[in-house]
């Protein structure tokens, strides 16, 4: 008898585990903060996508974005009017999720105290949002507004075409004001926090793990399928690369162990797909040497991105000069390509012939092999093709944006995922004082393009934005582009549904499920 | 077995020769077979490690990136590459003839490159290269970099050394020889800063003198020079304490000798024996301090690099490329094996209290 009952113990955990919707997700680090109006990095993104969901979701193939929390939305004949009509959505403490929310949201993230690196995307298509956020305007001057509880209404600076899909990212999100206002920046801990997304935020160990459990208020959660999702902190590719092959991780989120690649690539779970995302080298442009647009060239020329991308990286990855990737209506602009001889020459005009009196300079970056071997890989090529020694640093992801964030370096590695499919959203990042200008970029010329495209359309806006990579690559090479990103994962998608590769990259865990 | 007594020895009729201490501990350390071999060891290691930059066949910063990932061999580089390729090729082929489309374009490519390869087997002379100790992901020599790697390693391992000598006789002598409150004082803070964790510090330092163009290795020297002399400080106290009643120091006193003179030229000599040991065993501890710090990744950083960081490196990859892995791993160990059979030979050697003297 009792055999029997163990046997049948064990056979129900054995059934239980296989039809478990329980998922594993290596993050790649630990995210910097849970708070939307913060979020400034992939590995907190990450959480946005599970925890919160703004008035539309990006599409799990496509990226564009889908009715979330506004059910529908028309926008007026002049393109300058959006209203958002709510749908019956509950906050996980039960309260219902109104307009108010949002402008409550909105304003956060704009409250020049928040100090959101995320602000001036909706500065940049919200009326009067910029002002407020500049602390020139009144926060009732902003152009949004709860017209009743379920109506939300906003007014724009032009006819963005982008704009519906923008408010899927996290700068959007709705704010639960009874939880902020109680618990101050204590807000986002496991105990205190209140989300509206599909999952609740259950457990969180520091630089251990984070673990969220599906979210029975969600609206839609009859659809939900994983019941809950663990996302390990760990950085250490080769260990967690080891994990998912031991079966103890399903999915690799942010990035793959570089020095694994020829064994990765043979493998069926490895998906990758171009990404609208660009590796580049951040100049700090305020300061010498770099204050010299020769010497910004002559680095950009010194670097072989080709041998770099098809003999080191060998993920697919695309070699470019340009910032922006390629797109229907959009021809990038190219910056300073390799050139070994030009980059003596500019240096040699800069006034360091050979390299002589070159300062020695720091060269920062997060901890990770795939970006060791870049810095490595860049330090040798400056080296050889401009006698110029760099000293290479890594840090904690936390504390290279922070760096970056107060312009406190001289080269610092960067990466940047579109939010949505628009040149826009990788051009934003340059203009003067924004928040993630970290190369403190300043070019009147170019944030009077980036202004007159916002109230342009179609063609003549691409015109515009081309104009304006031009002056930021061609003119001022303010950073050094080295590829364009390709999605790399590892996911069993045999096993795992609900997982497309997109070109953003973002993947919402609601639609996952276990086949 | 009588010998033959040619002439008669008593303690009247011998000459005695004095003999130093120097030269008894050397007699008696040549004697002991491990300890000599280790001294050999150890010799050419700081042969090799002082005289690197001699040979400028050891480059370990130049990246032949064709070269990458090559085992250890004593093949020209050119075959291995073409060697590998094709290994890789077949691979892939098997993979895209499984149906994985996505792959075809890397085939393509790989068949570019045997092609390049082959044509460029007698022309360039990078391919006549041999690694016996294989490349890393970026094409370096492995041999260059372990020995490169080695010297920084050991000079880590005598700066604090070298600072645990220095600092660590003057203070504890001082403490000893004049103990009262100065005593209190010196051993109290030598408590405190036993109880700070040494890693910790080394990180804050590292933390809060960031430089723009430093090498953190500066601040890594400072960081274990810090707290090197702690331990030796201790033990050089305890020496003079218990030898600074005794007659001859009494003699000298009562001559007339001063603080000074009676701390360097009556005490310390006595204590020589203990300060060698100590430094020749905490030599090999400071080497693995480093190199633990450098496994963490806060160590030396590229282009330089330590055994640990090599090491730190090699984990990473040891399931493909096992080389990149051992060579640093292997020579480092033979290193810290024959140091500590070398700091128990001039224990031997040196120590009038120690069993195991001959």
């Amino acid at each position: 008898m009792r055999k029997s009952l163990f046997v049948l113990v064990a056979f129900l955990a054995i059934a239980g585990s296989a039809f478990s919707q329980d998922f594993v997700v290596s993050n790649g680090g630990e995210p910097s903060t849970l708070d939307p109006a913060l979020m400034q990095d992939t590995v907190s993104n990450t959480f946005y996508l599970a925890l919160f969901e703004g008035l539309v979701q990006y599409d799990p193939r496509t990226s564009k974005g889908i009715p979330a929390m506004a059910q529908s939305w028309e926008t007026s004949a002049d393109g300058l009017t959006v209203t958002f009509h709510l749908r019956d959505a509950k906050w996980s403490d039960g309260t219902p999720v109104t307009a108010q929310d949002f402008v409550y949201g909105w304003l956060r993230t704009l409250k020049p105290e928040t100090a959101s690196a995320y602000a001036y995307m909706i500065g940049m298509v919200v009326k009067g949002a910029d002002a407020y956020n500049a602390g020139k305007g009144k926060a009732e001057d902003v152009g949004i507004k709860a017209v009743d509880s379920k109506t939300f209404q906003v007014q724009l600076l032009g006819p963005a075409p982008y704009f519906v899909d923008m408010t899927a990212h996290s700068a959007f999100a709705p704010a639960p004001k009874w939880a902020i206002e109680k618990y101050g920046d204590q807000w986002t801990k496991p105990s205190n926090i209140v989300v509206n997304g599909a999952y609740i935020l259950k457990e969180w160990k520091a630089q251990d793990y984070i673990l969220v459990t599906k979210n029975d208020k969600y609206w839609d959660a009859k659809n939900v399928k994983l019941r809950t999702i663990k996302y390990l902190a760990s950085d250490n590719l080769s260990t967690n690369y080891k994990m998912f092959k031991a079966g103890a991780v399903d999915w690799m989120a942010n990035g793959i162990d570089l020095n694994m690649i020829d064994e990765i690539l043979l493998r069926k779970d490895y998906q990758s797909s171009a990404q609208f995302a660009t590796y580049y080298l951040n100049l700090n442009n305020q300061r010498a040497p770099f204050n010299d647009v020769r010497v910004r060239r002559a680095f950009a020329a010194a670097i072989d991105k080709k041998t770099l991308v098809e003999k080191v990286l060998k993920g697919g990855q695309i070699p470019t000069d340009e910032f922006s990737p390629p797109m229907a209506g959009y021809t990038p602009q190219l910056g300073q390509g390799y050139d070994p001889a030009t980059a003596k020459k500019l240096l040699a005009e800069a006034g360091y012939p050979d390299g002589k009196g070159f300062p020695t300079l720091t060269y920062v970056y997060n901890t990770s092999t795939g970006h060791k071997v870049i810095a490595e890989y860049v330090q040798q090529q400056l080296k050889t093709n401009l006698n110029v020694d760099i000293v290479l640093q890594n840090m904690e992801f936390k504390t290279l944006i922070e760096l970056r964030n107060k312009h406190d370096f001289t080269i610092a590695r960067d990466g940047w995922v579109g939010d949505y499919l628009d040149p826009n959203t990788m051009l934003e990042l340059f203009i003067t004082d924004s928040g993630n200008n970290s190369g403190d970029h300043r070019n009147p010329a170019f944030d009077k393009l980036m202004e007159d495209a916002r109230m342009a359309k179609g063609d003549a806006r691409m015109k515009m934005l081309e104009q304006a990579e031009k002056i930021l690559l061609k003119d001022d090479q303010a950073i050094i582009p080295l590829y364009h990103y390709v999605n790399q994962d590892m996911i069993d998608t045999s096993k795992w549904g609900g997982w497309f590769a997109n070109p953003i990259g973002y993947h919402p865990p609601k639609f996952i499920y276990k086949k | 077995m009588s010998r033959k007594i040619e002439k008669a020895v008593n303690e009247f009729n011998q000459q005695m020769k004095p003999v130093s201490l120097w030269a008894d501990a050397w007699k008696r350390l040549r004697r002991n077979k491990m300890a000599l071999i280790s001294l050999w060891v150890v010799g050419f290691y700081a042969l090799v490690a002082v005289t690197a930059p001699l040979f400028s066949f050891l480059d370990y910063r130049t990246q032949v990136i064709e070269h990458a990932n090559l085992p250890p061999s004593l093949r020209p580089a050119g075959e291995l590459v073409i060697e590998k390729l094709e290994a890789r090729h077949a691979l892939i082929k098997e993979r895209v003839d499984e149906g994985m489309d996505s792959l075809k374009p890397e085939m393509e490519r790989i068949e570019a490159d045997i092609q390049k390869a082959k044509d460029e087997l007698d022309t360039n002379p990078v391919n006549k290269k041999v690694y016996i100790f294989g490349t890393d992901s970026l094409g370096r020599d492995m041999l260059s970099k372990t020995i490169y790697g080695a010297r920084i390693s050991m000079m880590v391992g005598l700066v604090g050394t070298l600072t645990a000598v220095f600092v660590g006789i003057l203070i504890g002598a001082i403490s000893g020889y004049i103990g009262g409150w100065l005593d209190n004082l010196l051993m109290r803070f030598v408590d405190i800063m036993y109880g700070l964790p040494y890693m910790l510090i080394v990180i804050i330092l590292m933390a809060m003198f960031r430089k723009e163009g430093q090498s953190s290795i500066v601040i890594l020297f400072v960081g274990i020079a810090l707290v090197s002399w702690l331990t030796i400080a201790r033990v050089v106290r305890g020496q003079i304490i218990s030898l600074k009643n005794s007659e001859f120091v009494e003699a000298a006193r009562s001559m007339g000798a001063s603080t000074g003179r009676i701390i360097f030229r009556h005490l310390l000599p006595n204590t020589i024996g203990v300060i060698i040991v100590f430094t020749s065993l905490s030599l090999p501890s400071f080497i693995m301090n480093e190199s633990f710090l450098s496994f963490l990744g806060i160590g030396v950083s590229a282009p330089l690099s330590s055994w640990g960081s090599l090491v730190s490196e090699g984990a990473n990859t040891m399931e493909l490329y096992p080389w990149q892995l051992l060579a640093p791993a292997i020579e480092m160990t033979v290193f810290l094996f024959f140091m500590n059979f070398l700091g128990d030979g001039l224990r031997d050697a040196l120590d009038p209290q120690s069993k195991n003297r001959t």
